[in-house]
């Protein structure tokens, strides 16, 4: 952190002297430092360590056990089915809520009335906290009370439990999570689309080119940076989905609807085994972090080369 | 653009997808907002459409516990900690990774858009 050079061009001089740099970068680096460092690094610090234990919570851990806790990770099919789960979400996110999202926010992105008023019922299930939308969506799915039942009584079919159906109940906790999240994502794309010069399309429509024709050849292009940052989002968004679990089905049929947080929550938090549930931790944070920086990696290789 | 008939099936269809959308967005929101005033028994029995006869005092209940508005202000005062704290630190260490160089810029951040 010491090979501290000069401020960028285009910053005046005289403000900021090279020598200042060193104290700027101190005072204003220092709070975040501070917190990042207490909330983050050291939690992550004792994580790390406890996984190496057996440990119960109580006292100090000193049952050393080595790499047990993540062999018996690797073997636990619990885990395995919740990683899969994991990964069945960021398919859906990136194959049905993102496209969803890209397509309502072409849709809705120029700035009219009845658009804005699209644009806020669009995000009112993002605004909604978690737990909420997993209690409503319960509701919904209720196979005794809830419009599941009223459905069934509409179609004369005896009722049916989709939160309680080992094949089912997953696929209903994605549409919870694509109901509940792509209005972010829209958001992001409404954005990205609203900064896109007018002249362009202008130019390309006067040029003959029809509404797709412009979307394919103007819009996605300018969208780019948008969609890495969604998809990056989306996948880090993915990965940490626990609140929906918990009131939708808890984990159940049979633990066949867990994610990995969930996973970790109930076999590491809930049954005392935080050596177990650091292991998972660990395993989950190294999953985001080599995503995140192989994701960083190649996106700005390409950049790189494009200049 | 310009050309697009006001009544063409593109915006016939554009106008019916957006609906759809909002019914599904909607309908779980509604629901919940109108189960709100309705009696236990009746939720039990007609989950969809509005109450027979409104029943207020769960909201009124709500609205008039003293409990109630001591969580709203906890989340409160939680969110507007956040906000400022947020604000305050991660702006400044936005400054020094936007305006300054120093080893190990490139590494902390996992996405950064302008290099």
């Amino acid at each position: 952190m010491s090979t501290l050079a000069q401020t960028q061009p285009g910053v005046r001089k005289t403000l900021w002297r090279p020598s200042n740099a060193l104290v700027t970068f101190i005072v204003f680096m220092l709070p975040a430092f501070v917190l990042f460092t207490t909330f983050v690094m050291l939690p992550m610090i004792d994580a790390a360590h406890f996984s190496l234990y057996k440990w119960s919570g109580y006292g100090a851990p000193t049952d050393f056990v080595g790499t047990q806790n993540f062999e018996r990770l690797a073997s636990n099919r619990i885990f395995l089915h919740s990683l899969g789960n994991s990964l069945k979400i960021i398919a859906a996110s990136m194959f049905i809520q993102l496209p969803l999202a890209l397509g309502l926010a072409l849709l809705i992105y120029e700035k009219r009335w009845s658009n804005t008023v699209f644009r806020l019922v669009f995000f009112l299930p993002y605004i909604l906290a978690e737990v909420a939308s997993g209690l409503i969506w319960s509701f919904i799915f209720d196979g005794d009370y809830g419009l599941a039942a009223e459905i069934a009584r509409w179609l004369n079919i005896e009722n049916f439990y989709i939160l309680a159906n080992r094949q089912w109940a997953f696929t209903a906790i994605l549409v919870v999570i694509v109901w509940k999240y792509f209005g972010f994502h829209m958001m992001i794309y409404i954005a990205g689309l609203q900064s896109i010069p007018k002249d362009q399309i202008e130019a390309i429509t006067i040029d003959g080119a029809g509404p797709l024709q412009v979307i394919r050849y103007v819009k996605l292009p300018m969208l780019k940076p948008a969609i890495i940052m969604s998809v990056f989002f989306s996948v880090i968004g993915a990965l940490q989905i626990f609140d929906i679990i918990i009131p939708l089905t808890n984990g159940g049929p049979s633990n066949s609807t867990h994610t990995i947080v969930s996973f970790l929550y109930t076999f590491g938090l809930q049954r005392m085994n935080i050596g177990f549930g650091s292991a998972v931790g660990i395993v989950l944070f190294v999953c985001c972090a080599t995503f995140a920086f192989t994701y960083r990696a190649t996106f700005q290789r390409e950049k790189g080369a494009a200049r | 653009m310009i050309t697009d008939n006001m009544f063409g099936w593109r915006t016939a269809l554009r106008i019916i997808f957006l609906l759809i959308m909002t019914v599904v967005i909607m309908g779980p929101l509604s629901i919940t907002v109108l189960g709100g005033f309705k009696s236990l028994g009746e939720l039990r029995t007609s989950p969809i459409g509005l109450p027979d006869h409104w029943v207020l005092s769960n909201y009124a209940g709500i609205l008039s516990s003293a409990d109630f508005w001591r969580y709203l202000r906890n989340s409160l005062v939680i969110s507007m900690s956040c906000v400022v704290l947020t604000l305050i630190v991660s702006g400044m260490a936005a400054y020094c990774f936007a305006q300054l160089h120093f080893f190990g810029k490139r590494c902390c951040l996992p996405i950064s858009q302008s290099e």
